[in-house]
């Protein structure tokens, strides 16, 4: 999810063969709720989000997470699979 | 003595050069690798050889092509060394942010397809959440 707006993810999507849900936070509301805003990060002076990967129990507890401190360095999709892999 | 018949001072264009292939190819090529573009060596050790090249033009021929020269190649190095060690780093802290633990905050968006999806309608599954900062 980021803070693009639903076309734009459409757009991506379609582009990329995403069959995830890709969600739209143009309202900020996620990233506010979340502690991730990284405000006036947007060109036009909006807030965005910091990366953050959150790992979700089914009872809805956080049971892992990863909030880099520097925004070039992204979780790998290999990383989070190993972190869904491991036992709990 | 005549500086027409000197043998052309190279260190004065190849360190700038060098350096500012490695300040364009970070942002053109190394961003797509993941390796590359995390910890930026490869590109920090181009720009600092290009200083190096430059700096030795300085000394093997001082005059003003290898002192701009040597300018360039400096400006390249400041301008991704401040991106990729100060800047990408200057974001707010996540002290707000949910912990190990405790319960995930609501999250109810649109997804692609303008399709509403609420993180609690998962409730038999793992679910991985992602933020991006987007702009794709």
């Amino acid at each position: 999810m980021s803070v693009d707006t639903v076309e734009d993810n459409s757009r991506l999507a379609e582009g990329l063969g995403i069959e995830f849900p890709l969600l739209s936070d143009s309202g900020r509301e996620a990233i506010r709720a979340w502690g991730l805003v990284h405000a006036g990060a947007d060109p036009r002076g909006d807030a965005i989000a910091r990366p953050g990967v959150f790992l979700i129990e089914p009872d809805g507890t956080v049971s892992w997470r990863s909030i880099p401190d520097d925004w070039r360095v992204r979780l790998r999709p290999e990383q989070v699979l190993a972190v869904l892999r491991s036992p709990r | 003595m005549t500086t027409a018949a000197a043998p052309r001072n190279h260190a004065a264009w190849i360190g700038p050069l060098v350096a500012l292939i490695g300040l364009v190819s970070y942002f053109a090529l190394a961003v797509k690798v993941p390796a590359l573009r995390d910890s930026a060596a490869l590109n920090l050790a181009l720009v600092a050889a290009g200083v190096i090249i430059a700096a030795w033009g300085v000394l093997r021929r001082p005059g003003w092509r290898s002192w701009l020269g040597l300018g360039g190649a400096v400006a390249s190095a400041v301008l991704l060394a401040g991106y990729v060690l100060v800047l990408s780093k200057q974001m707010p802290v996540a002290d707000a942010a949910p912990l190990v633990g405790s319960p995930a905050p609501p999250l109810v968006l649109p997804d692609q397809s303008g399709r509403i999806v609420d993180l609690a309608g998962f409730a038999d599954r793992r679910v991985v959440v992602l933020f991006y900062r987007g702009f794709w």
